[in-house]
């Protein structure tokens, strides 16, 4: 299988990136904000991915180990978030970024 | 233990006695009565007795030391060099880079002549003090204060270096300051307390100015100790270095600078002013510090830096000049006062202008002969006056006085013998030193200079003559009220007013020319002031021989009483009115305060006035805007701390993104 350039894949990733962001940026739900930075955590393992094939020897595995632990912790990550989310939820009735400034200093 | 350990117990006496006394004082702030005045008199005239002592014990000992190494050299035929000093370095007070500044003590020749009267008089004044101050309920505080400033006295004589003197010299301005300004419920004190220490913050510049160019022209790895700068000047290898333009110039400034620091002290033209109003502060403060020994530091600085001061003969004849201008002026001002204070005042001006003048003309030794007799006639001037005013329940007005002498015997003995000194009667202590004064001056300052000091040697014997007869020989004057009360001054006054009455009469035998034998004075100091006097070659080998020019100036002395008591004798001439001065009095004396007001005083209040409706305006306008424009930036940027997690979030990636576009441009610049 010819393999896909360097190049292409990184772009990919940091299209992958922006569209993560921007999701984060636009959305005002909780839900989608929370969804973009799980995006944003894959367009970095995909560039973690694509480094490691162009490399050679112990740096390969590092370059396929470094998203194994993201992938770990974005999992954790995630259940937590979306606990507290459910727990903001019950107390606020909304989902709103914008709603919550109650921790303005 | 060997004597010079023991330098450092001198200054540290009274200062011992300054703590003690001041903690009584500040202990008993709050009783009515405050600490007991025999306990703090007793303590306060203890340290410095016990300080006299030691110098005493130090002088011998360095006599001793010399005759042990003559005794050698004779014996072994050996050339040794005496010992000249004892020097104690205490520890090392600045050390960066070149500079090596240390800081201790030396005790040679010179220290040892002026700390004898310095403690000596001072331990005295102290003990009047007791008498003359017990009625005040600030006598703790004051006799901190008086061993605080001997304190001073003593570690500027003693310092090893000029540096040293200079913290002498800043700490007695101090006490002079808090003395004049003792009793300070009056205005009229604090004014003059403060004016005191003004004027001699003037001179103290020039003194540290004057200090830092010498140093420059010595060169920071010159240790700055009055051996080593002796030792420089006098070293042929530097000769020529000094006659070249730059270095000569240099020089000249710098004595120039150093000089003006002795007039501040020693209330010279053009820093005069001072002293006279100066007599605010209680009598014993103006017998102690006024003058017998702080305003005698101005001479004792320019016989200790005799080495430097030859070598730039402009600054010489400046000296001359000035001294003998001083004299004059002061001596012609003495003669107009109604204050008796005030005459004693004018009149230690005019004899710092002797000093000055002898100086000035290369003789070091005979002007600060005349500072040790001038000391003691000086100090029981001052002292009678005291006991005087004490009689009359605080009257200073000669117009109001006269007829003392039967009331009040013991004062009059006392002042007698000061005046029959400063007179330059016959073998008074003024006598010896004045005389020779004028004979240094005629053959190394030429007639001109002569004449000026003749002529004030006469107005002086008029002045002092009239005080003494508006006091005690004319008709009295005295209020009705005060007269009943007039009474000798207590046993504590009595006692150094004698002593300095005998020492007054006697003091001028320490160097009594024209008797062989009595020449201990001029020994002690030739190790000191010896190599620059014999750089002054006489203007006239030839002179007049010593007893004509003795007889010379006894006429004068007694054309100078003999006209003051055709003029005073009952008390005539200005004495009737009891207006305040005015007219020519007033205008002579304040000559030098209007000088002052126009180039010192005037161009600070313009310039602060520029400063006040110009330029503070301005800076604060520029402050304002400054301000304005943060907080109007403040305003604007307030938006983006607004609660809304996506601008928040939107703002940190845009910064991001700067820095890294930053990075990327200037990558290259910043590795």
């Amino acid at each position: 299988m010819d393999s896909i350039p360097l190049f292409q894949l990184q772009i990919l990733s940091a299209i992958l990136f922006a569209i993560g962001f921007g999701t984060v940026l636009i959305r005002r739900n909780l839900f989608f904000v929370l969804m973009g930075v799980e995006l944003m955590l894959n367009a970095a393992n995909l560039s973690f991915l694509a480094w490691s094939r162009v490399q050679s020897g112990a740096s390969t595995l590092e370059g396929q180990v470094a998203p194994l632990f993201s992938i770990a912790i974005a999992a954790a990550e995630a259940c937590v978030g979306l606990a507290m989310l459910l727990a903001v939820f019950r107390s606020r009735e909304s989902l709103d970024t914008d709603a919550f400034s109650r921790m303005k200093g | 233990m060997g004597m010079e350990n023991l330098l450092w117990l001198i200054p540290a006496l009274p200062v011992l006695g300054f703590l003690i006394n001041g903690s009584l004082s500040l202990a008993s702030a709050r009783t009515h009565n405050g600490p007991s005045r025999g306990l703090s008199g007793f303590l306060a005239v203890l340290f410095p007795l016990i300080a006299f002592l030691l110098v005493l014990k130090l002088h011998f000992g360095l006599h001793d030391a010399q005759e042990v190494v003559r005794a050698q050299n004779q014996n072994l035929g050996l050339h040794l060099a005496l010992p000249q000093s004892f020097t104690q370095p205490l520890w090392s007070w600045i050390a960066t880079g070149d500079i090596n500044l240390s800081f201790g003590f030396a005790f040679d020749g010179l220290t040892s002549v002026m700390l004898l009267f310095i403690t000596g008089i001072g331990t005295l004044i102290h003990l009047y003090s007791i008498g003359y101050m017990a009625h005040d309920r600030g006598f703790a505080r004051f006799m901190a204060y008086m061993n605080l400033f001997l304190a001073n006295m003593i570690v500027l004589v003693l310092g090893n270096g000029p540096i040293v003197t200079f913290l002498g010299w800043e700490g007695v301005g101090l006490c002079s300051y808090l003395l004049i300004g003792f009793w300070h419920h009056e205005t009229a004190n604090n004014d003059a307390a403060r004016k005191a220490f003004l004027v001699n913050r003037v001179g103290d510049l020039g003194f540290l100015m004057g200090l830092f160019l010498l140093w420059q022209i010595l060169g920071p790895s010159t240790p700055l100790t009055y051996q080593a700068i002796a030792e420089w000047f006098r070293d042929p290898a530097h000769s020529a270095a000094l006659a070249s333009g730059v270095v000569a110039a240099l020089l000249t400034t710098s004595t120039l600078l150093l000089f003006l620091g002795c007039t501040g002290k020693s209330a010279q033209i053009p820093l005069l002013t001072w002293l006279p109003d100066a007599m605010a502060g209680p009598t014993p403060v103006s017998a102690l510090i006024h003058a017998a020994t702080m305003v005698t530091s101005g001479v004792f600085l320019l016989a200790r830096m005799s080495d430097v001061f030859v070598h730039a003969p402009l600054t010489m004849q400046v000296i001359a000049w000035i001294g003998a201008a001083t004299a004059a002026w002061a001596a012609v001002t003495g003669f107009v006062q109604t204050d008796i204070k005030k005459v004693l005042a004018y009149s230690t001006i005019s004899q710092l202008g002797f000093m000055f003048l002898a100086v000035g003309v290369g003789a070091f030794d005979s002007g600060l002969f005349h500072v040790f007799t001038h000391a003691f006639f000086k100090a029981v001037l001052f002292l009678g006056a005291g006991s005087v005013i004490h009689a009359l329940g605080g009257e200073q007005d000669l117009r109001k006085m006269g007829g003392l002498a039967k009331k009040l015997p013991i004062t009059f003995a006392a002042m007698f013998a000061g005046w029959y000194a400063i007179t330059g009667l016959p073998f008074g202590a003024g006598f010896w030193s004045k005389d020779l004064l004028l004979e240094k001056v005629l053959l190394q300052g030429g007639t001109a200079l002569y004449a000026i000091a003749l002529g004030t040697a006469i107005l002086t014997a008029i002045y002092m003559t009239r005080m003494m007869i508006l006091t005690f020989w004319s008709p009295s004057r005295v209020e009705h009220a005060v007269e009943h009360h007039v009474h000798e001054a207590p046993l504590t006054m009595q006692v150094p007013l004698w002593i300095l009455g005998i020492g007054s009469l006697v003091a001028g035998f320490a160097w009594a020319g024209m008797i062989p034998g009595c020449s201990w004075f001029p020994a002690q100091l030739a190790s000191i002031v010896g190599p620059a006097q014999a750089l002054f070659v006489p203007v006239e080998h030839e002179g007049p021989s010593a007893i004509l020019l003795a007889g010379v100036g006894v006429t004068a002395s007694l054309l100078g009483i003999a006209l003051s008591f055709g003029l005073f004798r009952r008390g005539a001439f200005r004495e009737k009115s009891q207006a305040p001065l005015s007219g020519f009095a007033k205008g002579w004396t304040l000559a030098f305060d209007t000088i002052h007001a126009v180039v010192g005083i005037w161009p600070v209040r313009i310039s602060s006035w520029i400063l006040e409706k110009i330029c503070q305006p301005l800076l604060s306008g520029l402050v304002r805007l400054f301000a304005y424009i943060v907080s109007l930036v403040g305003l604007a940027t307030q938006w983006f701390q607004r609660p809304r997690l996506r601008v928040n979030l939107s703002m940190s990636a845009l910064g991001l993104v700067l820095i890294l576009i930053f990075l990327i441009f200037h990558a290259r610049t910043l590795l």
